[in-house]
């Protein structure tokens, strides 16, 4: 007895409040569209025009990583990218150094040209990421510390807000790259995602690249061999 | 050539210290270095932990005396100053670290390069990279880290013709474009 008349009740307050349930369904389902739409539009549409500068973000690896990263960064007139942010990993505080050290050339090699654009207020800042997990770090703990990365990096995504990010893997470049895709959705930024696939691999792509491939904007690979068999990966020599 | 120096390399991140114990622990590669290339300086870049800092001294204390007097060898962890270590020598033995092999190749005049894969590291992409620069002639790639291997690559080196690596390309218009200030 007790059982139908609960289930009555359940029913009864269904039938109530069906109008509700549909209303805030269905706006679920319109804030989902509209995300992927703008999301869609963001990739489909010309680069944002940046005639003040822009907001560039370079995702420092380790060792090989950071060395490739830093001499494409070196390339780059800085003057056009008065907003840089270098981000590394905690363990890794030579990629930082290095990236010091390419600022500290830019600006003797640039000079007075280097200063002579002050479009937008000049700030160089560096942060440093917390590691997913580290070597040895069991993996039911793990589960936590990669929640915590990822959330530290949609917050500084958010807070940066950068229009262009710049990454050559590891794997810590993913978060980042689905904090970017977060701003784009949102219409806060179209922060353009730009990957260079490592000298290293020639035949096949790395774990990031497979999982980046399809999200970023453009995907640099350095060997004909992958282009090959990525149709959307762009190969021009080596870069690095 | 002026430089009569052989610098080996082991990397940063993931040091491969064996690399070293092979070559200094065999007297007959350090005789044919001094003998058949005239090498009078051998540099080692050890890993950055004191843990190879003490492997590298008990290899030293391994090596003749007499061979020592001939062939200085000397070792360091971590410095600043690689690019430089690189320019000042003839030969370079290195792991295949792609920053390494950079360095290398980038450097004027580059050193000739002879590249050991870390096999137990990345599953076997330093594998990789060595074969396909081995391919284009950038470099000499020993498959197996012991004496013979080692020997017979130094043998190779007298007779090899190294070609540069290609020249390479810049994407500053590229990042420019999706940034929105290529014409700015």
């Amino acid at each position: 007895m007790a059982a139908v008349d609960c289930v009555q009740y359940i029913f009864n307050q269904i039938t109530n409040n069906i109008f509700i349930i549909c209303i805030t369904a269905l706006s679920f389902v319109l804030l989902f569209a509209f995300l992927m739409i703008s999301l869609i539009q963001s990739y489909i549409s010309e680069p944002v025009q940046h005639p003040e500068g822009a907001s560039a973000m370079f995702i420092l690896g380790s060792g090989g990583h950071t060395k490739e990263l830093l001499t494409v960064a070196g390339d780059l007139n800085f003057a056009k990218y008065p907003i840089r942010t270098w981000v590394s990993f905690a363990g890794d505080s030579l990629s930082v150094v290095r990236a010091m050290e390419l600022e500290q050339k830019k600006t003797e090699d640039q000079g007075t040209a280097y200063r002579a654009s002050p479009k937008k207020a000049e700030s160089v800042s560096t942060v440093q990421l917390p590691r997913a997990r580290v070597v040895g770090q069991s993996y039911f703990t793990s589960i936590f510390t990669t929640l915590f990365c990822a959330l530290y990096c949609i917050y500084s995504v958010f807070k940066v807000r950068p229009d262009i990010v710049i990454c050559n893997g590891p794997g810590s470049c993913v978060p980042i790259c689905f904090a970017c895709i977060l701003l784009r959705s949102f219409r806060i930024k179209q922060a353009r995602m730009f990957y260079i696939e490592s000298l290293a691999r020639v035949n096949s792509l790395s774990l990031t690249g497979k999982i980046l491939y399809p999200i970023v904007d453009r995907f640099i690979v350095q060997w004909p061999q992958l282009a090959a068999k990525y149709e959307n990966a762009e190969y021009m020599g080596i870069v690095v | 050539m002026s430089r009569h120096t052989l610098l080996i390399c082991t990397g940063a991140t993931f040091p491969f210290d064996q690399l070293f114990e092979v070559i200094l622990a065999s007297q007959d590669i350090l005789l044919f270095l001094h003998q058949n290339l005239q090498i009078t300086s051998v540099r080692v870049q050890y890993g950055p932990s004191s843990e190879s800092g003490t492997k590298f001294k008990r290899c030293l204390s391994n090596i003749d005396a007499k061979l020592l007097k001939k062939v200085d060898i000397s070792g360091f962890g971590m410095t600043d100053k690689m690019a430089a270590e690189i320019s000042a020598s003839s030969i370079v033995i290195s792991h295949a670290g792609t920053g390494t092999i950079l360095d290398t190749l980038r450097s004027t005049p580059a050193p000739q390069l002879i590249v050991i894969p870390n096999s137990v590291l990345m599953h076997g992409h330093q594998d990789e990279i060595a074969k396909a620069l081995e391919n284009r002639g950038c470099l000499i790639s020993v498959k197996e880290l012991n004496e013979k291997e080692i020997l017979k690559s130094l043998e190779s080196l007298s007779s090899k013709n190294f070609a540069p690596l290609p020249e390479r390309k810049r994407l500053a218009d590229l990042i420019d474009y999706e940034a929105g200030t290529l014409y700015t």
